[in-house]
C-alpha cells in the first residue's frame, strides 16, 4: 500500500525537487547554444525508416548480456541512440553511436561517463555513487576507468553527435565541447507551457529550443527522441532494466543513501517491491522510483505509432504494447524482413 | 503573521491528528523528496515534443 501511494506523490515531488539547479544550468547553457545545432537538425532523419533505432540504457543487464558481437555484426542495421552511461560499454569495443544523450543536471556525478580531466581524491572519498553502483561495475574501479573514458572520448569524441538537455551540468557541457562532439541541443519539458508562470515556456523563450519530455531517465529520452524526434518505426531496448537483479545487495541500488539518510534501516524495506517477470519467468526487484520511470514509460509506448521491442532480456518492462524479444532472435528474425 | 510567536498560552486545547507509522514515514519522505529525490526530473504528460510552444 505505501509503495502504492508513493507513486501517486512522485510527480509533483520531482520537479519541484530539482528545478532550482535546473533552471541555473539552463540560464548558463542557453548563452552557448547559438554556437551549436537544435534537436530539431534530427527530426524525422530516418532513413526512410530502412533502420531500426537501437535503444542502449544502462541499466545492470547490459554487462550481464554481452550485445556487443550482435551490434557489431548488425551495425548498418541500427541507428544506435545510446544514454551517456553506455558510452564505455560501447566505445570499449569500438562501436560508435550515432546520437549520445544527457539530461541529469547533477554537478559532478555525470561527466565521469565522459570522463572527468579533474577527478581528485578529494572527489572520491565525497561520493561512494560510482562505487556502489550497479549500474557498470567497471565504474568502481573509479581511477582506471575514469583514465581509460577519457582516453576513448579524446579518441573518438569528435566523431560523436551529443544531444544535451540544456539542464546538464557545466562540466558535463564543458566536457562535450573539449571532446569536440557535435551537440544537438534540447530542452527539458517541465510543466505545461499554457500554465501560468510555465518554466518551461519561460526557458523556450529564452533559447528556442523544442522541449522534450524525458520521462524521467536518460534510458526513456533516447526511446522518446527516436520515436519523436527520429520518427522510428521500428525501436529497440536493450540495457532498459528499470529493477536490479535479484542478488544486487540493497546498497548498490540508486536511491540507497537517500533513504538510508532518510528513513533508517528500520523502514526502507517499505520502498522496494519484487517483481515476476512472465515473460522471462524471473524475479527482479525494484524501487519506487525505477518502478514509476517503468509505468510512465509503458503509458509512453501506448501512445505511441512505432513498435517498441524490449530485449534487455532483464527487468521489469514486459507488459503490453511492449514485444519482449531476445537480442539474438530480433537480429536473426525482425532485421531481415 | 504565522511567523510571529506568542507570548502567552492559550486556553482552549487543540487535538492533533495522530499519524500512523505509515502516514508519518510517508510525510518524512514527502519533505525531503522535495530537497532531492534521485537525478531525474519528469513531467508527466502525453505530449512527448513541443516543437515551437505554437503546437
Amino acid at each position: 500500500m505505501f509503495f502504492q501511494k508513493l507513486q501517486k506523490k512522485l510527480g509533483s515531488i520531482t520537479n519541484t525537487s530539482l528545478s532550482k539547479e535546473i533552471y541555473k544550468n539552463i540560464l548558463r547553457n542557453s548563452k552557448i547554444v547559438k554556437k551549436h545545432f537544435s534537436i530539431k537538425e534530427l527530426k524525422n532523419k530516418n532513413f526512410n525508416n530502412s533502420k531500426v533505432a537501437l535503444i542502449v540504457a544502462g541499466g545492470p543487464s547490459l554487462r550481464k548480456k554481452d550485445f556487443r558481437n550482435l551490434i557489431t555484426k548488425n551495425r548498418k542495421k541500427f541507428h544506435i541512440i545510446c544514454a551517456e552511461g553506455t558510452l564505455f560499454y560501447l566505445l570499449e569495443k569500438k562501436i560508435i553511436p550515432d546520437l549520445v544523450v544527457t539530461l541529469d543536471p547533477h554537478k559532478k556525478r555525470i561527466v565521469r561517463w565522459f570522463g572527468d580531466k579533474n577527478l581528485t581524491k578529494k572527489d572520491l572519498k565525497k561520493d561512494d555513487y560510482y562505487r556502489r553502483q550497479d549500474l557498470d561495475l567497471k565504474f568502481r574501479d573509479e581511477v582506471s576507468t575514469n583514465k581509460k573514458i577519457l582516453k576513448y572520448t579524446n579518441k573518438y569524441g569528435k566523431f560523436l553527435n551529443v544531444a544535451p538537455c540544456t539542464s546538464s551540468s557545466s562540466l558535463v557541457v564543458k566536457r562535450l565541447i573539449e571532446m569536440k562532439s557535435k551537440l544537438f541541443w534540447w530542452n527539458p519539458f517541465l510543466d505545461e507551457p499554457k500554465q501560468k508562470n510555465s518554466l518551461s515556456k519561460k526557458i523556450y523563450k529564452l533559447n528556442k529550443l523544442p522541449l522534450l519530455n524525458s520521462i524521467g531517465n536518460v534510458g526513456s529520452a533516447c526511446w522518446v527522441i527516436a520515436e519523436s524526434v527520429f520518427g522510428f518505426k521500428k525501436i529497440v531496448l536493450i540495457g532498459m532494466d528499470c529493477s536490479y537483479y535479484i542478488d544486487t545487495p540493497i546498497k548498490a541500488t540508486q536511491y540507497y543513501d537517500i533513504l538510508i539518510r532518510t528513513f533508517g534501516k528500520k523502514n526502507i524495506n517499505k520502498f522496494y517491491k519484487k517483481i515476476y517477470n512472465r515473460k522471462l519467468k524471473k524475479y527482479f526487484y525494484t524501487d519506487h522510483v525505477y518502478y514509476w520511470y517503468k509505468n510512465l514509460f509503458i503509458d509512453a509506448v501506448k501512445n505511441s505509432y512505432s513498435k517498441t521491442y524490449n530485449c534487455t532480456e532483464g527487468g521489469i518492462i514486459f507488459e503490453k504494447p511492449i514485444i519482449t524479444r531476445k537480442f539474438k532472435d530480433f537480429c536473426s528474425i525482425e532485421l531481415i524482413k | 503573521m504565522n511567523f510571529l510567536k506568542g507570548n502567552y498560552k492559550i486556553k482552549k486545547k487543540f487535538k492533533t491528528k495522530k499519524l500512523s507509522k505509515e502516514e508519518e514515514l510517508e510525510k518524512i519522505f514527502e519533505e525531503n523528496a522535495k530537497k532531492r529525490i534521485g537525478g531525474s526530473m519528469v513531467y508527466v504528460s502525453k505530449k512527448k515534443v513541443n516543437w515551437d510552444l505554437e503546437e
